[in-house]
């Protein structure tokens, strides 16, 4: 009995002891830590924002006439030069339209024709009648009847000066309308967007109305992006700067581009709800990308670049909010004889990834970088030990 | 060893609980001889509900449940809601009713994978015969699983000595094989969490298991081995075939 109870003893001791040496030894409180030594790199603070592509110089084409289009002289993705006949428009009516003001301008122009022949028979006619007058031979109402009618031959002729004027202006009108059933390219470039065929009608408009676009040219060398810089941002950036763009169909090609301008006044973009600032990003595609107008993208606008300063990964780096003082507390923690050190730093630019550090940390210094389950509850003088698979 | 057991008036011996104990741990076969006997079933099954439940209720006492429940979400690769960090003291209040909870559930499960266990072994019974009651049966689970209140003990013995604020519920047990070979407790892989479920004391259970098996039923211990060890298999079976699907 003495033996089995001294050995269930000894089992139940045996196995209390496992918590209490680890309890001890401390090995059940080290904690399992990833360690990353502080190196130099090079830092680049940056800005996102999305947008879309777009040609800077881009018309889009409309007609003032209605009428059915007859003949179209360009297809989509065809080079035009400015000036280039492109889309010609059912001329008919107009054409009988010019014919017949012109001959409204023929007809007045004999008209005038007639009346300064009248008028000048008229004016010979009260010359003769007045000589009579003066010598009595004439009475003194057939006299003035005359001169009556002479005043009022004047007066015809005057007006019907005037209606070959009126007739000038309608033939000018139907001339313009004449013309305005041709469409040229105002342009140099490429039509990107033929939007009517042969036989359809041409809507006239002049406030961009829906379906009332014949077709769009654009200059493809003018492809760039405008994208909406937050306006928390916006202090950052400046014309000028790098900018790596990424098209939404070359999601991993970084496409060169600086900016070229920035908007002097927030809106808010179509979707969104804070205000930003519309940015022009000038782009230099790589060889093999074909950026088209319209597609999305997003641009990492780089606003601050430092090389060879110290800098460790964001995630390593913790921040309190001291309300009393009013001012942000930033810290890492530090492997100093196996126990986790808080250092308190300053910081500096960051990127994605990595933070830099302007004060509290020297080259050579481990930090604790993870994993943040630990790293969140880490305390000053906690045992650490470095995990096997990240050091 | 017959000095651990007591005579009843009707001749037949009557196992003391004290004795049983002892024997469980240093002589299994005197025990399972007594055992077959007279199956006493209360007291380890009581010991065995309490002592899991109880200790699942301390370590929620103890956990930070607002970085528990952040651990848990990240370690299984989803999105930590953000009314949870926000909610704090709520979640907190939550670590106390999910204790209790986790306590009771805890204890009652135990509970119910014995019963089971002991249906298992009375089917098994029908089909071969052997004429053994589901008490008995009930006994062997019972007793053979004793070992395992030493998880229990040290477990106990680790909340106490140790800071559990910020400590996964599978570091607990200092004696399975996870703690022991050092996995990782955050570690979701079925391998993993396998190795933080079986402890020492579980192969010692599945071996008295076996022993009071043959012992009972006179079968082969390759037999009884087949038979004990058949459902937990099965269970390990569907585990895998679950992970790798």
């Amino acid at each position: 009995m003495t033996k089995k109870l001294l050995i269930v003893i000894g089992i139940v001791l045996a196995v209390v002891a496992v918590p209490v040496a680890r309890s001890v030894i401390g090995g059940g409180n080290v904690k399992e830590v990833e360690l990353e030594p502080v190196t130099r790199r090079v830092i680049q603070s940056s800005v996102l924002a999305s947008g879309r592509l777009t040609h800077e110089h881009e018309v889009k084409l409309m007609t003032e006439e209605i009428g059915r289009v007859t003949h179209l002289f360009v297809e989509e993705g065809d080079r035009v030069t400015a000036g280039q006949l492109l889309l010609q428009i059912d001329d008919e009516a107009h054409r009988a339209a010019v014919e017949q003001n012109a001959a409204q301008v023929r007809l007045q122009e004999i008209a005038i024709e007639r009346q300064r022949l009248r008028l000048e028979n008229l004016r010979a006619q009260w010359q003769r009648q007045q000589r009579l007058y003066e010598r009595g031979l004439v009475d003194e109402d057939s006299f003035e009847l005359l001169s009556n009618e002479l005043k009022l031959a004047e007066v015809d002729l005057q007006s019907a000066r005037e209606q070959l004027q009126q007739a000038k202006a309608q033939l000018e009108q139907a001339e313009d309308r004449l013309r305005k059933t041709r469409v040229y390219s105002p342009i140099d470039g490429v039509v990107t967007s033929l939007d009517i065929k042969v036989g359809e009608t041409a809507i006239s408009s002049t406030t961009n109305l829906p379906g009332s676009t014949l077709m769009t040219i654009a200059n493809p060398d003018s492809i760039h992006t405008e994208v909406n810089v937050d306006e928390a941002d916006i202090a950052n950036v400046e014309v000028g700067q790098r900018a790596h763009v990424y098209a939404i169909a070359y999601p991993d090609t970084p496409i060169e581009g600086v900016i070229e301008s920035i908007a002097v006044s927030a809106k808010v973009p179509e979707g969104q709800q804070g205000l930003s600032f519309a940015v022009k990003i000038k782009l230099a595609p790589p060889e093999g990308v074909r950026l088209r107008p319209g597609m999305s993208c997003r641009a990492e606008i780089f606003t601050t670049t430092k090389k060879d300063v110290i800098a460790v990964p964001v995630q390593a780096v913790l921040t309190e909010e001291n309300r009393v003082e009013g001012k942000t507390i930033h810290s890492v923690f530090v492997h100093r004889d196996g126990r986790a050190r808080k250092i308190e730093v300053e910081v500096g630019i960051s990127d994605d990834t990595y933070q830099e550090i302007t004060k509290g940390l020297a080259d050579g210094d481990e930090i604790i970088v993870g994993p943040d389950r630990i790293l969140r509850t880490l305390a000053d003088g906690d045992a650490i030990r470095a995990a096997a698979s990240e050091t | 060893m017959s000095t651990d057991t007591s005579v009843t008036d009707g001749g037949e011996r009557e196992p003391r609980l004290s004795a049983l104990l002892l024997d469980i741990f240093a002589s299994p076969r005197n025990a399972f001889a007594a055992l077959a006997l007279r199956p006493m079933v209360l007291w380890p099954l009581l010991a065995i509900t309490i002592g899991n439940g109880l200790l699942v209720f301390l370590y929620y006492l103890e956990v930070d449940f607002v970085w528990m429940l952040e651990t848990t979400f990240e370690a299984q690769g989803r999105q930590v809601p953000p009314e949870l960090s926000r909610g704090g003291g709520t979640a907190q209040a939550m670590g106390l009713v999910t204790g209790t909870m986790g306590g009771i559930s805890t204890g009652i499960f135990v509970l119910v994978v014995m019963l089971l266990f002991a249906g298992y072994l009375s089917l098994v019974s029908l089909l071969t015969s052997d004429g053994i009651p589901y008490k008995r049966w009930l006994a062997l689970v019972a007793w053979s699983a004793v070992p395992t209140l030493l998880d229990t003990l040290a477990g106990l013995v680790n909340l106490v000595l140790n800071d559990f604020t910020h400590r996964l519920p599978a570091e607990i047990n200092v004696l399975s094989f996870g703690s022991l070979l050092g996995i990782d407790p955050a570690a979701v892989g079925w391998l993993e969490t396998l190795a933080h479920q079986v402890s020492i004391t579980t192969i010692w259970a599945i071996v008295l298991m076996v022993l009071g098996y043959e012992i009972w039923t006179g079968k082969s211990a390759g037999a009884a081995l087949g038979i004990v060890t058949a459902p937990l298999l099965v269970i390990i079976g569907i585990r895998i075939v679950i992970a790798v699907l």
